[in-house]
């Protein structure tokens, strides 16, 4: 079989969706794992704080243990 | 014609394929739930679960009950009693009461939105506790640190129904946060308050450990 010049285009096009389509699920794949297991919603678990100056993001479980570990020094 | 025919039907199994193989990856949390094993059975059988927990003797075993109620039915646990869990036991029941119905839409909310409507149901009048009245301090962390733990508690709870959490590990957990919710809204001091924060950190190391293993 002897490939055509339109043929070699479609191949190098399909080899290039391909290699696309396979980085693109494996990099949603690794966002995934880097997930906090304790929050199962649907947010943004890792330890990236999403704060202002003024008040901190209770995403994960994480930042919500931080924010009682601060707050308990206020208690009597 | 017939090898061009032929290239475009590979075209399209092996986008086929991909899609498929695609659409599984990202449905992979919601397929981890076996759906087929959550328990049929009408309202009034779970009423009858609901208030067989309800009416256990130990905080610990109401818990426990109420989570498994959660993992099986995979539903909310709506309980029949008049009381939150942590304000069975407290002097100023209602007080207590009324902070968990006042702060039910904060749980909806999200980041720093829920952040600013936990501090303003507890009363702050500055973003953060250090800017607040020295004199109010100790009452506005009290009410603050109990919406704080109950968030927690979501979370856990809804790992639970998701079957990410073990029972065991996550009512553990569950439980002791009960415990220093109701030891803040008894007015119990920082000194003995401290070492139960303690004990719930390693609680939930214990947990996430035991859910990495499993992983």
């Amino acid at each position: 079989m002897k490939l055509n010049k339109t043929m070699l285009i479609v191949i190098i096009l399909l080899i290039i969706l391909i290699g696309g389509l396979f980085f693109y699920f494996k990099g949603a794949k690794k966002v995934e794992k880097q997930g906090i297991v304790v929050d199962t919603s649907n947010t943004v678990t890792n330890s990236e704080s999403q704060s202002t100056e003024e008040y901190s993001a209770l995403d994960s479980s994480d930042q919500v243990l931080t924010e009682i570990d601060e707050s308990l020094e206020y208690l009597e | 014609m017939k090898i061009k025919v032929a290239l475009f039907l590979c075209i399209l199994l092996l986008l086929g394929g991909i899609y498929a193989a695609g659409s599984s990856a990202g449905e992979k949390s919601d397929a981890s739930i076996p759906n087929k094993e959550i328990r049929k059975t009408n309202e009034g059988d779970r009423m009858k679960l609901r208030e067989a927990c309800d009416a256990k003797t130990t905080r610990a075993d109401r818990i426990k009950c109420r989570l498994q109620y959660m993992r099986d039915h995979k539903e909310d646990f709506v309980s029949q009693d008049k009381y939150p869990e942590v304000c069975r036991n407290l002097v100023e029941k209602e007080k207590c009461r009324s902070l968990y119905e006042r702060s039910h839409n904060c749980y909806e909310k999200k980041g720093i939105e829920k952040n600013k409507c936990f501090k303003k149901i507890a009363g702050f009048a500055r973003a953060k506790l250090k800017d607040e009245n020295p004199a109010q301090q100790n009452t506005l962390s009290r009410d603050y640190v109990v919406l704080l733990l109950y968030d927690l508690q979501e979370k856990i709870e809804q790992g639970i129904e998701n079957e990410k959490i073990d029972v065991d590990k996550g009512s553990a957990v569950v439980d002791k946060i009960t415990e220093i919710k109701e030891a803040i809204l008894a007015g119990k001091k920082k000194e003995e308050i401290k070492p139960m924060f303690h004990d719930l950190r390693n609680l939930i190391k214990d947990m996430k450990e035991a859910i990495d293993e499993t992983q």
